[in-house]
């Protein structure tokens, strides 16, 4: 298949929030918005809007692309969710995209990239990615730990807060909106892998445990 | 007219759907308790993973329950506060987006509202306007005159914890599992009551407020000079310790009726579900006078029943349509609750 048969709706609240719909006729448009607080309730609007732009109702919706993380713990799981809810009843496909892979796509590189998210408390999410897919596992590790990786060229969409010697930024050419469109199209026509199984729960991809877990595992190791 | 309502406020993710006319046809309850008990007490983080594993797939079961899909319900009722943000906006996101895809009109519900119009889930209904309310949980211990759907007045509560926090922190000392209540329960069924003598903190004021941090000390040092903190002991210590906190709900929900002059008394909240608090209200109650109102045990702690149920009388009051200006609001105050 190398053309979508029906309106794809994609969504991604790894950096602000993102959403694209995907036309058949290649028609595609997009909307964004910046503030992360707002998620939960101005989200629906800017998914209904969508819609509306294209005169379609929900029922004409043929499948869902999400980007799961990693990232904010809360704005994953509101996009989660509201993917949760809007398919409770469409029950169609919902495809998994990767915020890593997003933010490379963004870099609009053909060479890898590793792709690099502040994850706040020390910590980084990270994935070497080559075009659209991640070559190496999406990870959550500290500076200190990725410095023991050779240096390479990375993208990020967040302030890096340490400095990586030998590493070299890669400026972000494209905005997330269309990086979302991409890698929507691709993950819908050619990556099959991403698509979830329909009696699976959509969940975000956290890479780490809660701050409990870890002080309780600290405790009792 | 069928109502589904969502319950994510804190540990239990739930959903249940309350017909009009044949009262609750499907229910569901999935407790967090197990998950949270080795942390001694609710992550809100892990409580918010959870939620949002289990609610899709427990509303698709209730409905299933039910034999209805999402277009035989006319409203959603949704818990939006008080309690933990990010498990509130689990249940609040997912209710709003299965709302606008199937164009039911979403209604934002008082987690205490829900509890408040608990006992109308019973056969006997709810008692007439107004009553009084002890609600007495893990978070909350309150006494509440309710005079009508959103017209409340708080006359009475704790100044420091609240009474179910008292039992957990209790249970700690006891060397007890989380949640605190239950274990203390059935340990003080094996214990001597009078064997100490705990203090029963504003008892002798004038108002009908609560303070529980004492007992927990006072249990401690008991704890300490005890001699042997052998098992008797620690079920000595926990049926004083239940006597102690019961004796001062009981006494002070007797006050607020008497002196707000109203003859029905409701509780509410996971702690109503104490056997020995039960038993004494029965008695106290009784003796003054008064209708006690007690929901079954699985209304007492957190459910969706009664937010479907007070979901329906909200929409029967008009509140469907309420403007779509609102969201999750962990600090939610009852007061800031308009009348239906």
């Amino acid at each position: 298949m190398n053309h979508l048969t029906s309106p794809i709706l994609a969504l991604d609240t790894g950096v602000g929030a993102s959403a694209a719909l995907l036309m058949p006729d290649g028609q595609h448009i997009s909307a964004s918005m910046i503030n992360a607080r707002a998620h939960s309730r101005e989200l629906l609007p800017l998914l209904a809007n969508l819609l509306d732009r294209k005169s379609l109702a929900w029922a004409d919706i043929g499948g869902f692309a999400v980007g799961t993380g990693p990232g904010s713990f809360t704005g994953l799981r509101v996009a989660c969710a509201t993917m949760a809810g809007i398919n409770a009843s469409l029950k169609q496909p919902i495809y998994q995209l990767n915020s890593l892979v997003m933010t490379a796509i963004q870099a609009d590189v053909q060479t890898p990239v590793w792709s690099l998210e502040d994850a706040r408390s020390g910590l980084v999410y990270t994935a070497e990615v080559t075009g659209f897919e991640v070559a190496t596992t999406s990870k959550c590790l500290s500076w200190d730990e990725l410095l023991a990786y050779p240096p390479a060229d990375f993208a990020s969409s967040s302030e890096v807060p340490v400095d990586l010697p030998g590493w070299s930024q890669i400026e972000l050419k494209q905005c997330r909106e269309q990086s979302l469109i991409a890698y929507a199209l691709f993950a819908v026509l050619q990556q099959p892998t991403s698509l979830l199984p329909t009696d699976a729960c959509l969940e975000p991809l956290y890479l780490q445990p809660s701050q409990a877990e870890k002080t309780y595992a600290e405790n009792h190791s | 007219m069928r109502i589904l309502g969502i319950e994510s406020s804190c540990d239990e993710t739930a959903v249940a759907i309350y017909d009009s006319a044949a009262g609750i046809i499907a229910e569901a309850v999935d407790s967090q308790i197990a998950t949270h008990a080795k942390f001694g007490g609710v992550v809100p983080e892990i409580a918010s993973r959870e939620h949002l594993q289990v609610l899709p797939k427990l509303a698709g079961s209730v409905l299933q329950e039910a034999a209805c899909d999402w277009s035989d319900i006319d409203a959603i009722a949704v818990t939006a506060g008080p309690g933990l943000m990010g498990a509130l906006l689990v249940g609040v996101t997912f209710a709003r987006s299965v709302g606008l895809v199937n164009a039911i009109p979403v209604l934002p519900i008082h987690h205490m509202e829900g509890h408040l119009f608990a006992p109308g889930l019973s056969p006997e209904g709810l008692p007439p306007f107004p009553f009084m309310s002890l609600l007495v949980s893990g978070g909350h211990t309150l006494l509440i005159r309710v005079d009508g759907l959103g017209q409340y007045k708080v006359v009475g509560q704790t100044i420091d914890d609240a009474a179910g926090e008292c039992f957990d922190k209790t249970a700690r000392v006891l060397g007890l599992p989380y949640p605190g209540g239950p274990e203390i329960a059935r340990l003080a069924k094996l214990g001597d009551a009078a064997r100490f003598k705990f203090p029963r903190p504003m008892l002798n004021k004038d108002n009908v407020n609560f303070s529980f941090s004492g007992l927990k000390t006072a249990v401690m040092y008991a704890a300490k000079d005890c001699g042997a903190f052998n098992d008797q002991t620690k079920a000595d210590l926990a049926a004083c310790t239940e006597l102690a906190i019961a004796d001062v709900l009981v006494k002070k929900a007797i006050k607020a009726c008497l002196q707000e002059d109203v003859k029905s008394l409701v509780i509410a909240g996971g702690v109503a579900a104490n056997v020995t608090l039960r038993s004494m209200l029965d008695k106290e109650t009784s003796k003054h006078q008064l209708n006690l109102y007690v929901p079954s045990p699985a209304y007492c702690t957190d459910n969706a029943a009664m937010i479907a149920y007070a979901g329906f009388l909200r929409f029967k009051g008009g509140s469907a349509a309420i403007s779509d200006d609102w969201d999750a609001n962990p600090r939610w105050k009852l007061q800031e609750l308009r009348p239906a």
